[in-house]
């Protein structure tokens, strides 16, 4: 069912699905079936090939025309029915949230990016976990594909994470593990067919929500920058779109960062690292977040899951380097910047 | 006139049956000089509507509608179809096609330059809330025009078009075009709640400025968001069936003033299965986005992606995507770039101005001038005609 939605509704035989006269349909059968060749043609060119009289042309394309118009609505009925809004992935943090507007977007993709180590893996897990939580509480309430195309998915650091985060909340699933479903895919080829045949599959089977692509850059980075490999980065890229529009998910995208001479100041960001994969992936991205560490530290007491800590057991201080996360551009939020730290639990506001 | 002549006209042919032959033909009828029967035939031609023997009908049907005496537009244009049929011996098929055929054939007669410039010159123009930018576009965005906004990504081309959409809609009384606008959004960056807080700050500000009552009361937020249709197109074919659609839709809505659609590379740069179709599509949509510009006196905005053009030294230039098959098109071609930590517009084709840019900002509020009043040197920019139409927008209106 599915499959008749997308770019196939363009290419395939319309003709039967037409309210019009039959004489046209055997005329069209010459070689005018599909939607793209019936509107790609002008009307003087259909009126010749096809031997009909205008006024039947006229009818043809508007029958067509109708056929294949989106729905039209207006600024006020989006408003109204909150389509309009943009949806949000909440990261459990307050500050976060807030800073962002109630949280990751989930609209379009969202690149998040940084240089190594900067902490972008551990907010997509901590984005794994949150969009299982139901919508009341800032997730979506559906299950995560997760595609690793670097190392080993973190299993272990996942555990850890789980373990404080249904203590701290409630309302979550059964089993955050068993809504994560983990994919390995290395090379660029194999990411390609898996965006366009694999996840869709996977995504009209089960509830997913949020597609994590962890990363984007690595199997690019590793092929030479050709035509062929952008244009193959390129249907990737529209590809994703196409899914989180069709399914209504959210894309998160990670890519990493290069260090740059010369004139950088391309997406009004300073700084001497630019993220990879040039422009051409950079217009398929809808928001753009910037993660990175900062030279300042903060200290806090590492306290062990929900046990209770007495005043006279002894506390271990930990010092955790503040990191930042900043909007480098997002159709509606402004340019800033705003502090967290990565600690045993996941994510955590500064306080 | 021809008084003998004449007699023998009526004796021969119907007057209007002069229309149907040729010059050659009534001469031959009449055994008359040529130069006579063109005299007769301009005498006899004196009659409203177009000829139906014009319209380009089979000459079967022509034959027909002729022994039936109807020889122009102005006789056929009341009949039911039942009723041709009747008189003409026609069936009802052909009956409804030569009705369709006589009411759509009008000749436009040549015009003048004179007259093209003093319409173009009374068109009003889209602000974009930016002094700067308005001036640099000679007044704001243009109606009857493609301007195309291309740019790096995050600079501001949605914004644009979103600060487009709430200027089209400023009253006429203030200065505004008054006009409704349709959004076509390839990409899913339209937001609503950014549409409100310009719309919010647009209502504000015309408060502020006064203008006949009556219209400036209906500009409200609620009516602003009313008069922003909004397609969303997954693919090119949809994107051609909205802009083929406008027609239609003009006769529904018939204020709308302003296209924008963003953006027009979206669907066109991935692979698709035949690069031939992808180019001829391209051509397709280029063609029909001037077909709204020129007869509904709309504006058509279109945003763009940049792409590296790689020449043969290895330096490496951005250009706006999509190439020549597209670039033609737009008549005003608006760059939009950064420099430091502010945005620059350039304009970088434009047939009334010299190249040159502008500073501006995103605000909360939409399109802003940047708070120091230093620009980029502009050379040779008009600042006479702009000014009297921002003036409009500024100040209220007491004619």
């Amino acid at each position: 069912m599915m499959e008749s939605k997308g770019s196939h509704k363009w290419t395939k035989n319309i003709l039967n699905e037409l309210d019009i006269n039959p004489k046209i349909v055997v005329c069209a059968k010459k070689g005018y079936v599909s939607a793209s060749s019936i509107l790609g043609a002008s009307h003087n060119e259909l009126e010749e090939k096809l031997g009909l009289s205008s006024f039947h042309i006229k009818n043809f394309i508007d029958a067509v025309t109708s056929h294949v118009l989106p729905k039209k609505t207006s600024a006020w009925d989006l408003s109204q029915t909150g389509e309009g809004d943009p949806k949000h992935i909440t990261l459990g943090c307050q500050n976060l949230d807030n800073f962002l507007g109630g949280g990751v977007p989930a609209q379009g993709i969202t690149e998040m990016t940084g240089q190594s180590g900067s902490g972008k893996t551990q907010i997509a897990l901590q984005l794994s976990l949150c969009a299982q939580l139901p919508p009341v509480a800032g997730g979506l309430g559906k299950g995560v594909a997760y595609i690793c195309t670097e190392s080993q998915f973190p299993t272990a650091r996942l555990q850890q994470m789980v373990k404080h985060f249904k203590a701290q909340h409630s309302k979550g699933p059964a089993s955050y593990t068993d809504g994560i479903f983990v994919h390995h895919i290395p090379d660029m080829d194999s990411l390609v067919d898996c965006v366009r045949y694999q996840l869709p599959c996977l995504l009209s089977q089960r509830p997913i929500g949020l597609v994590v692509l962890d990363s984007v850059a690595s199997p690019f980075r590793a092929e030479e920058s050709n035509m062929e490999n952008k244009n193959l980065l390129y249907t990737l890229g529209y590809q994703l779109h196409q899914l989180a529009a069709t399914y209504h998910i959210a894309i998160v995208a990670i890519n990493q960062v290069t260090s740059v001479i010369g004139n950088n100041n391309l997406y009004g960001h300073s700084g001497n690292v630019v993220p990879t994969l040039g422009l051409t992936w950079a217009n398929l991205v809808t928001t753009r977040l910037m993660i990175g560490r900062t030279d300042s530290h903060v200290q806090a007491e590492q306290t062990e899951g929900s046990r209770q800590v007495k005043k006279s057991s002894s506390k271990t201080i930990v010092e955790y380097n503040v990191r930042e996360l900043e909007v480098i551009f997002c159709p509606w939020l402004g340019k800033k910047s705003c502090p967290f730290v990565v600690t045993s639990k996941g994510i955590e506001d500064v306080e | 006139m021809f008084g003998s002549l004449k007699g023998e006209v009526v004796r021969k042919a119907t007057p209007m049956r002069i229309h149907l032959t040729c010059v050659r033909d009534l001469a031959w009828c009449l055994w008359r000089s040529i130069d006579t029967c063109e005299a007769v035939m301009t005498e006899a031609v004196g009659t409203s509507g177009g000829l139906l023997s014009e319209c380009g009908l089979p000459s079967s049907q022509m034959m027909k509608l002729l022994s039936a005496d109807f020889t122009t537009t102005d006789d056929v244009k009341d009949m039911k179809p039942s009723e041709l049929s009747q008189a003409t011996g026609l069936s009802l098929k052909e009956c409804v096609e030569v009705l369709r055929t006589a009411s759509n054939s009008h000749h436009p007669s040549p015009v003048d330059m004179l007259q093209i410039y003093q319409e173009g010159s009374e068109l009003p123009q889209i602000v974009t809330f930016c002094k700067a930018l308005d001036t640099l576009l000679g007044g704001g965005i243009p109606l009857q025009a493609i301007t195309e906004v291309s740019g790096m990504p995050g600079v501001g081309k949605t914004q644009v078009c979103l600060q487009a959409c709430v200027s089209v809609q400023l009253p006429k009384s203030v200065g505004g075009v008054g006009g409704e606008a349709v959004y076509v959004d390839t990409e899913g960056s339209f937001t609503v709640k950014r549409l409100k807080d310009m719309a919010s700050c647009a209502v504000h500000h015309v408060g502020t400025i006064g203008g006949v009552a009556e219209d400036v009361s209906g500009f409200t937020i609620e009516s602003i968001m009313k008069g922003v249709h909004y397609f969303r197109c997954q693919n090119c074919v949809e994107v051609l069936a909205v802009v083929k659609n406008i027609p239609k839709l003009m006769l529904v809505h018939p204020n709308i003033r302003l296209l924008v659609l963003d953006s027009v590379s979206f669907h066109f740069r991935h692979d698709f299965p035949d690069a031939r179709d992808r180019a001829k599509l391209l051509r397709t949509v280029t063609k029909e986005l001037i077909q709204p510009a020129v007869t509904h006196k709309m504006a058509v905005l279109v945003t763009n992606h940049m792409t590296t053009n790689v020449k043969e030294k290895g330096s490496a230039t951005l250009v706006p995507a999509l190439g020549e098959t597209w670039g033609h098109c737009p008549t005003l071609r608006l760059n939009l770039s950064w420099c430091g930590p502010t945005r620059v517009a350039a304009l970088t084709k434009a047939p009334h101005c010299q190249n040159s840019s502008a500073y501006f900002q995103v605000s909360i509020g939409g399109l802003r001038d940047v708070s120091d009043n230093t620009q980029p040197s502009t050379a040779g920019n008009l600042q006479h005609e702009p000014l009297n139409k921002k003036r409009k927008i500024m100040e209220s209106n007491d004619r």
